[in-house]
């Protein structure tokens, strides 16, 4: 058994999102959104997230975001640190 | 050297993303994002992140933006220099810092990073947080180490931890420092910016202070509530007399140099550098 590839950041609180991504996956990007805003803000939402994995270098990963009404910069934030933990990058 | 003013610097941490959209509310004359005490040592990636992807496309207003890093005795530092500069920070206050050694040190990481990200060198500002008895005593010698320092800051915390006493109401165990790092300010031709006042509740208890730092010769001081925003610029602000007297001084400069003239008076009283001075520094701190 390899080391976990799951990296999670952010918090359960307002204007903030917790992030989890997963790198096991093989092929594509699969997000799931947990936000009482999806209907007004899920493509954006949607939008923020692949646009931080691309900047990132991610092609493949699940993606779980509970939204707390982040902004895309939030999301955006937290989705790049979520994959540098999954990566095992040292917090330093 | 240009020196923006600079009467209020509203630290805000920089893993709370409601912060980012509250703090310009309050028009400090800088807001303070902090990388350092207020960020746990295992959210400090997300705190660096978060304040990366929030410069890039937030508008701060009318407040500039400083970033306080961490230590260059912590592992961190030179991880926060290389995300912030390709950012877009410009300024940055370094903690801890305590020798000329320091400011060199962190100039050359500051170079490095802003070769890396295609940023005239040179462009990243410094302010030396001056909190140890160490970084005290070598404050004129520090402050000299790079022209990247545009600013010093006095932390009281660490200084009293450091001195072996504690803080009180009265702040006279911060006196010596208080009359000292002013004037290497002065010296030097940059700005001085008083420590926090922690009681926020005690809004007269901040005005004497305020005053009194004013007194001493520093030019703002850093605040941890946007309720103490206003008393301190009221503190640090010049009197209208004094805006009135450094706009003439101004004018009749400009006449002067137009004439040829080297020596011209002003209100009956003969002007000199030392005046002229004064007249720019109350003329940066209205923002003119």
């Amino acid at each position: 058994m390899g080391e976990s590839r799951i990296g999670t950041a952010g918090r359960d609180k307002p204007q903030d999102c917790l992030v989890t991504v997963d790198l096991e996956r093989k092929r594509g990007i699969n997000i799931t959104l947990n936000s009482k805003m999806e209907k007004m803000f899920g493509e954006a939402i949607h939008k923020a997230v692949e646009d931080a994995l691309k900047e990132v270098g991610v092609k493949a990963a699940d993606v779980t975001v509970d939204d707390f009404g982040s902004l895309d910069f939030t999301i955006k934030a937290r989705t790049k640190t979520a994959v540098a933990r999954a990566r095992g990058d040292e917090n330093e | 050297m240009k020196m923006n003013r600079m009467r209020s610097m509203l630290f805000s941490p920089a893993n709370n993303p409601k912060m980012y959209l509250k703090a310009p509310v309050f028009r400090p004359d800088c807001i303070l994002f902090d990388l350092e005490d207020s960020v746990a040592f295992t959210e400090k990636d997300a705190a660096r992140d978060l304040l990366c992807e929030a410069v890039k496309v937030l508008d701060f207003g009318s407040s500039d933006v400083c970033v306080r890093v961490n230590s260059l005795r912590t592992p961190f530092c030179e991880k926060d220099i290389k995300a912030i500069v390709p950012a877009g920070v410009r300024f940055i206050r370094l903690a801890m810092c305590e020798s000329r050694d320091d400011v060199i040190q962190i100039s050359q990481m500051l170079s490095e990073a802003e070769k890396e990200s295609g940023v005239e060198e040179g462009s990243v500002k410094v302010q030396c947080s001056i909190e140890t008895v160490k970084g005290v005593l070598n404050a004129r010698e520090t402050v000299t180490g790079s022209d990247r320092v545009v600013s010093l800051s006095f932390g009281a915390e660490d200084y009293t931890r450091s001195l072996g006493t504690k803080r009180t109401r009265e702040g006279r165990e911060l006196m010596y420092a208080r009359m000292y790092l002013p004037v290497v300010a002065a010296e030097r031709g940059i700005s001085a910016i008083d420590t926090v006042y922690s009681a926020i509740e005690d809004a007269e208890g901040l005005k004497a202070e305020a005053d009194m730092a004013a007194n001493y010769g520093f030019t703002g001081k850093s605040c941890i509530h946007p309720n103490q925003i206003d008393v301190i610029h009221s503190a640090f602000m010049p009197t209208e007399e004094d805006v009135e007297h450094a706009r003439k001084v101004m004018t009749a400069l400009e006449d002067a140099k137009a004439k040829g003239e080297g020596v011209f008076v002003v209100d009956g009283k003969m002007v000199d550098e030392p005046v002229i001075q004064r007249a720019r520094k109350v003329l940066m701190q209205i923002g003119e």
